[in-house]
């Protein structure tokens, strides 16, 4: 649906989220400024003085790009120390040890659907059902970047310092966000993610 | 090569350009300065590039040349000489919320991911100002010096608003309601987005809504019903739904509508 006169908001199933935004980008029409992908959408954003209606056109009936493995979306290993503040909590609410979550978590194949919330913040699908818990009811006012953290059906790194609702289980220092890195993200839309234990 | 010296850091100064208006794929803003139109217009004043980077700032920022220079500042509205030691006060004009000062050249700090301006919810860009910094000034454009002054402009209190993507989930009659109501702008406003104040706007659906992309200008409605425009700080994707999307000539009247003061809305089609 039309998202003012520079955008296009296209409404997909959250699978198909990361094959449709790769689908507009790698189309490379002269009159997308960029693709937004988001939980169940794909915002398009438009140039100035676009034909949002030719746009239209093709964008009623884009595909998702099929999936590839060997795709440039290489996967990237996030070591992280399983301390987080409320992995007792968590493993509570989810009825099982604390072993187990931190076993699902590992166990998990991810993929950034979106990036959102702050720069460099991913998230990433893929989580265990049996992991899948609301937000905290009371956000924290600081969350410390590496923080390693889930919530619904995602889990996250934070890149950097914020306040955030999610629930912590765990700490990296991989670097998510570094300016000084031609692609300073670490993680975009479509890339793979796994956690290992930090050695 | 000129500098501009810090004399008085002023109150929620930064510098701005253009922005970055393409990686909100990876969660950044597009950020730039807030009033795009007189930004444009001062840089043109003093013959930079429109989107050449600027000082913005809501007041008492004031600078030093330490050698000739040409700036344009939001209260004259005219490109003038300045020599070494002069020193240039920035305040927004009369009825702005926002001031600017253009110097020829641009201010020619570090970019970062291609531009000039700062994030304010990140700190992603160049450092904030602070007293006795020194900016430095970009090398002469050599472009010639056309127009001395412009007028003020007419700032209207009504802004154009196009119909968002979830008009449907507002009870029926949002949109209207919205373009029927005197609205205030609260004391809530920032370069991430400015709160408006009046009778809470329905919704009809009232679930989460699974976050989705934001754009310049989108009217979001949180659970209270009061409307905040996303400006150029906002974040790239957001969980309230969006009734209407401002139109972007329109962008400069909220964005310089001081708290306090009455804001409409009409609707185009």
């Amino acid at each position: 649906m039309p998202y003012g006169p520079h955008g296009w908001l296209v409404e997909v199933p959250p699978d198909d989220v990361v094959g449709v935004a790769a689908a507009v980008r790698h189309r490379g029409d002269r009159d997308v400024l960029q693709v937004v992908p988001a939980a169940r959408t794909v915002l398009v954003e438009l140039t100035d003085g676009a034909d949002r209606e030719r746009v239209a056109g093709w964008l009623s009936v884009i595909e998702p790009e099929a999936r590839r493995p060997d795709r440039d979306g290489a996967v990237v290993e996030i070591p992280v120390v399983y301390d987080g503040d409320d992995l007792t909590a968590v493993a509570a609410a989810c009825g099982m040890s604390t072993d187990e979550v931190v076993r699902r978590h590992l166990a998990g194949r991810y993929e950034c659907a979106f990036c959102g919330f702050a720069p460099g913040f991913a998230y990433l699908t893929g989580l265990a059902r049996g992991l899948q818990l609301p937000r905290r009811d009371t956000p924290r006012t600081r969350v410390p970047a590496g923080a390693v953290a889930i919530a619904a059906e995602y889990t996250a790194v934070y890149p950097s310092p914020s306040p955030g609702g999610w629930h912590l289980i765990g700490t990296t220092d991989a670097a998510l966000w570094d300016v000084s890195r031609p692609e300073p993200s670490l993680i975009r839309p479509g890339t793979g993610v796994r956690f290992v234990v930090a050695p | 090569m000129t500098e501009l010296v810090v004399v008085e850091a002023g109150w929620a100064t930064s510098v701005q350009d253009g922005g970055r208006r393409s990686h909100a794929d990876i969660g950044v803003p597009a950020s730039g300065a807030l009033d795009g139109d007189l930004r444009d217009l001062l840089n043109r004043l003093v013959g930079n590039h429109p989107e050449a980077a600027v000082l913005e700032t809501l007041g008492r920022l004031r600078v030093r040349a330490t050698s000739a220079a040409v700036v344009a500042t939001s209260a004259e509205r005219a490109a003038r000489a300045v020599i070494a030691g002069e020193i240039v006060e920035v305040e927004p004009a009369a009825g702005d919320l926002w001031g600017y000062l253009a110097v020829r050249g641009g201010i020619a700090v570090d970019p970062v991911l291609g531009s000039r301006s700062r994030d304010s919810r990140s700190g992603l860009g160049p450092a904030v100002p602070g007293a006795g910094d020194r900016l430095p000034v970009g090398v002469d454009p050599g472009t010639p010096l056309v127009v001395d002054q412009a007028p003020p402009p007419l700032r209207a209190d009504l802004a154009g608003v196009w119909p968002g993507p979830r008009v449907e989930w507002f009870a029926p009659g949002a949109l209207e309601a919205l373009a029927a109501t005197a609205w205030t702008v609260s004391a809530d406003v920032n370069r991430v987005g400015a709160r408006l104040d009046g009778p809470p706007l329905e919704r009809r659906i009232t679930e989460e809504l699974p976050s989705e992309g934001l754009l310049l200008g989108a009217v979001q409605v949180p659970a209270d019903g009061r409307p905040v425009v996303m400006l150029a700080d906002h974040p790239t994707t957001g969980g309230y739904p969006v009734l209407a999307v401002v139109d972007r000539r329109a962008l400069s009247t909220i964005v310089q509508a001081r708290p306090g003061t009455s804001l409409r809305f009409h609707v185009l089609h």
